[in-house]
């Protein structure tokens, strides 16, 4: 589990995340925060990728995403995604500092 | 079956007979176990016992229940020790269907099978045995002779004595439907009198590992067209059928259990996983089987549905089918076998073959064990109940990963 | 005449990309150097023989159904594009394919790699690893690339399975199911294949690539190429042993003129070989063995041979050509092809 990064930087990782893993011919810095990921206009990504991405960001980043409703809102765009890690993380600092 | 064919083309192409049917399901092995199960719509699945899925998000399949004999056949002892699951199921089925159609040994018999992953459990053996340093090699070069999915067709021409040619097709879960389809393509050419054909898939880790990552596998159970259906099941089998030409069987007297009387096949480019939404490839599959069979939808009595149960490809079917059947839609009994033995890829068609063959010869049709609601996008009726009805025509759609589509239609003979 | 031309070939090989690479090497002869793959998990690494990476990305390469495709899918469409472009094909097909799509091992990297990540842990396997690995998952690539090939088959086999392929689409064009056929071989390499070859071999060499062989009902420009003649496979069993499927190969394929071409599918040991160097051992005219360079590429080298023939065909240097395919474990095929025109 990584340290709790500052946004920027979780932006930055989560981005080569999806690049790496989901064999993107594109550079991590070419997909903007806001950008799509799903859908026309956006990064053209498809259901299989969908299911990646959730794997992935249960492997990394311990981002349980329970179902397709959930993962939709959440993998809208890399800022959305980063939210949804941060919320976490903060969620898993409250409650071991109380546990 | 050599180019250009011994035999020049029949200016009329010779009608496909099928003399010789086995099978070898979750219901069981053989014709009769298999004919009362889908009779009775009696589901076959359980837990998954052939490996390990308690870090599986699924934990159902519908295993086959395998003697731990082989049946009588000309393999050594030696060869027979040997064979792996995948080969000792595909055994079982053609020699039932070898001494239905009593063929003699011969060296002109060409075998056209369909699989998804030939021998994949001995695969993945090798694997971990090539990983681990520590691991004895032996064993390792037949594990990766015998993986190959040529491999069972090779131990079918030593158990029943003949010589030809092999073709194994690779089309995802439309494989079995696509073998019997180039076993009638090669008859009908006038390029071979006979052929064995059939398809066969062993479950294995990889395989329900892949359908589990993609989460398709039912968490509740497989209810092919139920609006509340959540995916489908695996299972594991094979069918094996003798296909000849009207004259040789006629020749011999052999009884004959139906018409292979047409085969339609198209491929779909929309998507690697998906059909495409409107399911143009599987209407067009259906449209050349029943244009090649010269029959149109109101004389089909029985659709058996690719219906895995998955919510992608039950709608992408159902629109085919209405869209191919027309006015015929509200009154065809159409239903899918795979709630009641699972989805067995590249068996699948084969088998869904035969069930076809049963339904014609004992003329009744296979229910869905619990049914639910079914979904409204299905404009013609799902069996749901054991029915008995008058069959004269029967047909099988079997599509898959990749865009595959194949249809066959069988019609009942004498 | 069987009425069937070849309207164009390609070639994806360890020589490069495309059939002059192929063509180069071959007249060259020296085999081409491998490169070492890990072993993961430690012990020797094992030397393959690569297709070289394609620097920089083509624009076609970047069709999104190629994203998450492995090397032999992009193998597969390189000496698809190079065939159709052969025969002067406008881009997509203006008319509907066939599609035979032929191979051997397959998807070996990302079968690996998903196994290996389900032996770690099921419940973080790729989801998108596992469709790539399924073994017609390359025809399905190609048929979306090129969009119209509503018949497609893929095919699985020892190297002979390449000409058996040869002969399903003569039989499609002769049964006008289409007006012109793909017949592709295609093979990826990884250290896992070529650690299965050891255990058969240990001077066998995995290599990658693809060939393709573009087959038409309708008049090529003359001087064309045609198939004449692909004989049965000759399977192997207790009754037919290798060598003797060998000798009914060559029995069958018919030699009329002399100062004709053989191309074999020796592969340089002479345990492998025996069957194969036996049967042709008085044969008096040219020969070439494209894997005595190109390294064991399976189904994809059975592919080369013909792309070497045809090609040599072309350029008038013979005016027939034979194929001898002795394959390791399933049979023994054999092809003709014949310069038709002056």
């Amino acid at each position: 589990m990584t340290t709790h990064p500052t946004s920027t930087q979780l932006r930055a990782q989560l981005k080569q995340m999806v690049v790496q893993d989901l064999m993107l011919k594109v550079s991590a810095d070419e997909i903007p925060d806001d950008l799509p990921l799903f859908g026309p206009g956006g990064l053209g990504l498809d259901s299989v990728d969908a299911l990646q991405l959730v794997v992935a960001l249960d492997k990394n980043y311990g981002l349980k995403i329970a179902n397709p409703q959930e993962a939709q809102d959440i993998l809208r765009s890399v800022r959305t995604i980063a939210e949804a890690v941060a919320i976490r993380a903060d969620h898993v600092a409250t409650v071991s500092s109380t546990a | 079956m050599p180019f250009p064919p011994l035999r020049v083309r029949p200016a009329k192409p010779p009608r496909v007979v099928v003399t010789g049917a086995g099978l070898v399901t979750p219901l069981g092995i053989g014709w009769r176990v298999n004919a009362d199960g889908f009779r009775a719509g009696r589901a076959a699945f359980g837990p998954v016992r052939r490996f390990d899925v308690s870090r599986h998000r699924a934990r159902t399949a519908a295993e086959v229940d395998l003697p731990a004999v082989l049946p009588p056949t000309r393999l050594t002892p030696k060869q027979a020790r040997r064979l792996d699951r995948a080969s000792r199921m595909l055994l079982w089925a053609a020699h039932e269907a070898w001494e239905q159609s009593g063929w003699e040994a011969t060296t002109d018999l060409p075998v056209v099978l369909g699989t998804t992953s030939g021998g994949m459990s001995l695969g993945e053996e090798y694997y971990r045995r090539a990983l681990d340093g520590t691991a004895s090699r032996r064993g390792q070069a037949t594990r990766a002779l015998h993986y190959l999915a040529h491999l069972p067709a090779r131990i079918l021409l030593e158990a029943f004595g003949f010589l030809g040619p092999i073709c194994i097709i690779a089309n995802a879960c439309a494989s079995g439907a696509n073998a019997l389809g180039r076993a009638w393509e090669l008859l009908r050419a006038g390029r071979a009198e006979r052929v064995l054909t059939g398809g066969y898939d062993a479950l294995s880790l990889l395989v329900y590992s892949g359908f589990d990552s993609l989460q398709t596998i039912s968490p509740t159970r497989c209810r092919p067209f139920d609006a509340d259906r959540d995916g489908l099941t695996l299972g594991e089998g094979a069918a094996v059928l003798c296909l000849e030409t009207q004259e040789a069987a006629e020749r011999r007297a052999a009884t004959v259990l139906g018409e292979l009387a047409g085969y339609g096949h198209r491929l779909d480019p929309h998507h690697l996983t998906q059909p495409h939404p409107q399911g143009d490839a599987a209407w067009s599959a259906m449209d050349e089987a029943c244009r090649v069979a010269g029959l149109g939808p109101a004389d089909v009595d029985y659709l058996n549905a690719h219906g895995t149960g998955t919510p992608l490809n039950d709608v992408a079917e159902a629109l085919a089918i209405n869209r191919w059947a027309g006015d015929r839609a509200a009154s065809l009994p159409v239903s899918s076998t795979k709630a009641v033995i699972g989805h067995l890829l590249g068996a699948a068609g084969a088998v869904e073959a035969v069930v076809c063959l049963q339904a014609l010869r004992e003329q009744w049709l296979p229910p869905q064990p619990q049914l639910g609601h079914v979904d409204p996008i299905c404009q013609f009726p799902v069996v749901r109940e054991p029915t008995h009805a008058r069959v004269e025509v029967a047909m099988s759609n079997s599509f898959g990963f990749g865009g595959t589509n194949a249809t066959l239609i069988f019609r009942r003979w004498g | 005449m069987s009425g069937i031309r070849v309207a164009g070939v390609g070639a994806v090989s360890p020589a490069g990309w495309g059939t002059a690479a192929l063509r180069a090497a071959l007249e060259q002869g020296t085999p081409i150097l491998p490169t070492l793959v890990p072993r993961p998990g430690g012990g020797q690494a094992l030397p393959v023989r690569e297709v070289p990476r394609l620097v920089p990305v083509p624009a076609w390469a970047k069709h999104p159904r190629l994203r998450r495709a492995s090397p032999i899918t992009l193998h597969a469409v390189g000496a698809v594009r190079e065939a159709l472009s052969m025969a002067g094909s406008s881009e997509p097909p203006a008319k509907d394919l066939g599609l035979i799509l032929c191979l051997l091992a397959g998807c070996v990297q990302y079968t690996e790699r998903f196994f290996g990540e389900v032996l770690r842990d099921p419940a973080s396997a790729s989801p998108l690893l596992f469709p790539e690995t399924v073994f017609n998952g390359p025809a399905s690539h190609v048929a979306a690339v090129l969009g119209r090939t509503p018949l497609t088959y893929t095919l699985l086999g020892d190297p002979s399975v390449f000409l058996q392929g040869l002969d399903l689409a003569a039989e499609w064009l002769a049964a006008g199911y289409v007006d012109d056929c793909l017949v592709v071989g295609a093979e990826e390499t990884s250290w896992l294949l070529a650690d299965a070859l050891l255990q058969f071999d240990h001077s066998v060499q995995a290599a990658g690539g693809a060939g393709a062989v573009l087959l038409t009902r309708t008049p090529t420009p003359s001087p064309g190429v045609e198939l004449e003649q692909v004989t049965d496979l000759q399977v192997y069993a207790q009754a037919q042993s290798r060598p003797a499927a060998a000798g009914r190969m060559r029995a069958m394929l018919s030699e009329s003129a002399a100062g004709g071409l053989l191309c074999d599918s020796r592969v340089g040991s002479a345990r492998l070989d025996a069957a194969e160097t036996r049967v042709w051992r008085d044969w008096p005219g040219a020969r070439v063995s494209p894997k005595l360079v190109l390294g064991e590429g399976l189904m994809a080298a059975s592919a080369w041979q013909c792309v070497t023939a045809i090609d040599a065909l072309s350029r008038g240097q013979h005016r027939v050509a034979l194929i001898s395919v002795v394959g390791q474990n399933e049979a023994a095929a054999g092809a003709r092809f014949v310069r038709a025109g002056p």
